[in-house]
């Protein structure tokens, strides 16, 4: 299966995140205020098909991590079924490659560029150059974007806290020993955690007894704060965080003999290994939670196939959090696999993204240049 | 179901073991209890004191945290005015911390990591402080921004929770501990009372069954006292009445006997007279004759020896038969006679009985010894007096010729306010054979040299059992004789018993 990681990406992202600058810009600034969309409508009228566009559809990836493959084989399912050229475009994690890459499109009239910037703030301005040409823009998290996808921390950390609190309830009676794995370096996951809180603040038998970042936020920093919790207290019950360092979590708990079936350990990313885990079964990984990155990326493509037939698409689109659990991988994995069969069925669809606002070639000057979160107060 | 004294004894004695082990189980688990109570309540008062040393320590750093926080944002110096103090606070609450857990297994290494993040706490804390006052603002935001003084709350936190947590489980252990010390107290109480219930129960009810089995049997053993009183009193009566007609039919039968007798003896007289009359005609016969006639010869030979000594049989076997006449009527006349009680020294009866032998004694070179260890008796003196002068004057009829006589008379008081009394010689014996009839009436035995008519020792019989006593003989042949009389020391007794 293709593992989905977005908090390292969508930080990468944010860190660089904010309006592109309007002094060097040709066109018009887009909606750079912090705005509320209504939902999308898809009923929304017609509107002028670009003329004189390329019916190519380009993917600028900052790397071959698993997450962005995923939305290249979304983007390259939906290029196919739509008639378009697809054209994946690897930087490299290098911004200025990048950079030149989406300039080349933009000079080549690509009728839809998809980016996961490596420097969002240096990626916006050929961007921009995409858009004022009439292009199809969707960025991952960051600005601008003709149409920009999101994730809902706060939501992905309530999904996860929320099954936490039943397992809680339902396996251990209501009394749990819980450490929470934050990851301070990315002060934009905060309201993930925000809603851990949230989720188990109303069990009085919860006891939070570790409230930490890890350092580093991976599994080897995991570890050791694990251990270091282990110091102070015995028995753990539950362990929430990054799929990362709850990994590392579930090292210590197993070197300090502390692991138990019956424990909950649950993660963010659904990285390959906790999945592994929680395919194994009677193991105490026992959710991640996933973002589906090759469904919103088919998507993507089929936003720009309807955009280069001037059909109005969605300013912004909630990806949403998926628990997976032993009893559900399955599906989840096939729906990756094949997310046309998902865009293609509502129910399904609407399980994985949530759209917001409507835009189209005659609206374009209304592209997003605002760090949007359907979450944002 | 009856109570037998046996099974009472055991029964009750087995409810009062079980008794006691319960109590005794009680006391033991109330002491044991008392006891994990102590060791309970100074693992409580330690946890106690170890969890308010660690939020006092977690809120002196918090504290000075606030203080930091505040000066650094504003650098105003009102901000640190608790700082110096919350810092002394913090070092002092870690050293009763490390001081309170220094005994506790596993809690060395979390109190070693907690000083050492307590203590980078407060440096780079002092640092932030400095640099702020320094002037050095941007330095001071930069160290701040590092987020390595969040770091250190976060970790020191884990182990502020943990020994809270720690300290809470111990409390709750100890609180957990003393309820189910109570409990079980209450329930060892319970269970022991109603043992003891039981016990104490049972043992009344033993006691009970048994106390009416008791009285039901002292009402039947009353009702059967007081029949066989009333039938041993009618019994008495009747006996007394049959006596009284026995001793009636004796003398009169002896008086009937006797006065045929002095017929006998008269007419006997009588028959002597004629004889001599006869004699005297058989004498003026033969002179009137004056020649021998054979029969007045033969009348003479008989008047002259036949007759006499036919009249000689008659009157010596007369003679007999009223000794005899006599002898019962003497018996009968005592089974009759009133006793007397009085106070009495039997050494003077014995003196005084043997005073009236002392001429037969000194003739057979006899000594009677004395040897009296009794109290004064209250008896009927004649009674006692015609016993032992019976059973002396045998000891000196029956003496062994061959050897002087010697008689031992010892008394002594015994058992059930009695008195025993021996009289003992070393006359000629009784052979075995005829021991078991000595006190048989008219009966005698060994050699018959002495006068007598057999009715001594039978006499002394009837006043001993009229006495209320007992007698008894044994003999070895030619070597002795020894009579053991027992008699009550108060005849009175006997005699308000009888009536």
């Amino acid at each position: 299966m293709r593992s989905i990681r977005l908090a390292v990406p969508l930080a990468a992202i944010l860190l660089a995140n904010g309006p592109a600058d309007s002094m060097a810009q040709n066109g018009p600034p887009g909606i750079t205020t912090p705005t509320v969309f209504a939902p999308f409508d898809a009923g929304a009228p017609r509107c002028t098909p670009p003329a004189d566009l390329q019916k190519v559809l380009a993917f600028a990836q900052d790397n071959q991590r698993e997450f962005m493959q995923g939305v290249h084989h979304g983007l390259a399912l939906a290029a196919r079924k739509r008639g378009l050229e697809y054209r994946q475009l690897l930087a490299d994690s290098d911004d200025a490659k990048q950079l030149e890459q989406v300039r080349g499109l933009a000079a080549a009239k690509a009728g839809g560029v998809v980016a996961s910037p490596v420097n969002a703030a240096n990626l916006a301005a050929g961007l921009q150059q995409v858009m004022w040409g009439g292009g199809y823009v969707s960025t991952v998290v960051a600005p601008p974007a003709t149409s920009l996808l999101n994730a809902p921390q706060y939501l992905t950390g309530k999904v996860l806290g929320d099954a936490a609190a039943a397992y809680i309830k339902g396996r251990l009676r209501g009394k749990a020993k819980v450490v929470l794995l934050t990851q301070d370096s990315l002060e934009f996951l905060t309201p993930r955690f925000v809603a851990l809180r949230d989720s188990l603040k109303d069990i009085p038998g919860v006891n939070i007894v570790a409230d930490i970042s890890p350092n580093p936020v991976n599994k080897d920093g995991g570890f050791a704060t694990m251990r270091t919790v282990l110091l102070a207290h015995s028995d753990i019950d539950v362990v929430l965080g990054a799929d990362t360092v709850v990994l590392g979590a579930l090292a210590a708990l197993r070197a300090a003999g502390k692991a138990r079936p019956d424990q909950f350990l649950g993660g963010i990313d659904g990285e390959p290994e906790a999945v592994a885990e929680i395919k194994k079964g009677g193991t105490p990984y026992k959710i991640s939670i996933s973002l589906a990155s090759p469904v919103f990326g088919y998507a993507m493509g089929q936003h720009a196939a309807d955009w280069l037939e001037g059909k109005s698409i969605p300013q912004a689109m909630d990806i949403l959090p998926t628990a997976l659990t032993v009893a559900n991988i399955g599906q989840y994995e096939a729906d990756l696999a094949d997310p046309a069969s998902v865009y293609e069925d509502g129910r399904r669809r609407n399980s994985y993204l949530r759209m917001y606002g409507n835009i189209c070639y005659d609206t374009r000057d209304q592209y997003v240049n605002f760090p949007w979160s359907s979450e944002r107060k | 179901m009856t109570i037998s004294s046996r099974s009472f004894v055991q029964s009750t004695t087995a409810l009062l073991f079980v008794g006691f082990l319960a109590l005794l189980g009680i006391v033991a688990m109330t002491f044991w209890l008392g006891e994990r109570s102590r060791v309970y309540f100074n693992d409580v008062i330690e946890a106690r004191d170890a969890r308010g040393a660690a939020v006092d320590l977690r809120n002196a750093v918090q504290s000075a945290e606030s203080s930091q926080r505040g000066f650094l944002y504003t650098g105003n110096e009102i901000y640190l005015a608790p700082y110096d103090t919350a810092k002394t606070l913090a070092r002092r609450q870690l050293e009763t911390v490390n001081r309170l857990l220094a005994s506790y297994k596993g809690a060395d290494v979390s109190i070693q990591r907690l000083t050492a993040l307590v203590n980078d706490k407060l440096a780079e804390m002092d640092r932030t402080i400095a640099l702020k006052r320094d002037r050095r603002d941007a330095e001071a935001l930069a160290l701040f921004r590092t987020n390595r003084g969040k770091t250190l709350m976060d970790e020191a936190n884990i182990f502020f929770s943990g020994l809270i947590r720690a300290a809470d489980d111990r409390l709750t252990t100890g609180v957990g501990e003393q309820q189910a010390n109570a409990s079980l107290l209450r329930w060892f109480s319970i269970i022991g009372g109603v043992v003891i219930i039981v016990v104490v129960g049972g043992a009344a009810i033993t006691v009970l069954r048994y106390t009416r089995e008791l009285a039901a049997t002292r009402d039947e053993v009353g009702l059967l006292n007081a029949g066989l009183e009333e039938r041993v009193r009618a019994r008495t009566v009747d006996l007394a009445k049959a006596n009284e007609e026995i001793q009636r039919f004796v003398h009169i039968v002896s008086h009937d006997l006797r006065a045929p007798l002095v017929s006998i003896v008269g007419f006997t007289g009588e028959v002597e007279d004629n004889m001599k009359s006869m004699k005297a005609l058989v004498d003026r016969s033969e002179a009137a004759a004056g020649s021998a006639d054979p029969v007045l010869d033969e009348a003479r030979v008989v008047l002259a020896r036949h007759m006499p000594e036919a009249i000689g049989f008659i009157r010596s076997s007369a003679n007999k038969m009223d000794s005899l006449i006599s002898a019962i009527m003497k018996l009968a006349r005592e089974g009759r006679r009133a006793l007397r009680p009085e106070r009495v020294e039997l050494e003077d009866v014995v003196t005084k009985s043997a005073a009236a032998i002392q001429h037969q004694l000194s003739e057979a070179g006899g000594k009677i010894d004395v040897q009296f260890d009794i109290p004064t008796l209250v008896h009927d003196r004649l009674a006692l007096e015609q016993i032992f002068g019976n059973l002396l004057d045998n000891a000196v009829k029956y003496r062994a010729k061959q050897r002087p006589l010697r008689v031992e008379v010892r008394a002594g008081a015994i058992e059930g306010d009695r008195i025993r009394v021996e009289v003992a010689d070393n006359g000629r014996g009784i052979a075995e054979r005829d021991r078991e009839r000595v006190f048989e009436l008219f009966k005698r035995s060994g050699e018959q040299d002495q006068p007598g008519e057999g009715i001594g020792l039978a006499y002394v019989l009837t006043v001993v059992r009229n006495l209320g006593g007992e007698i008894s003989m044994t003999s070895v042949l030619g070597e002795g004789t020894t009579f053991c009389v027992v008699l009550p020391r108060e005849l009175r007794v006997l005699l308000s018993a009888a009536a």
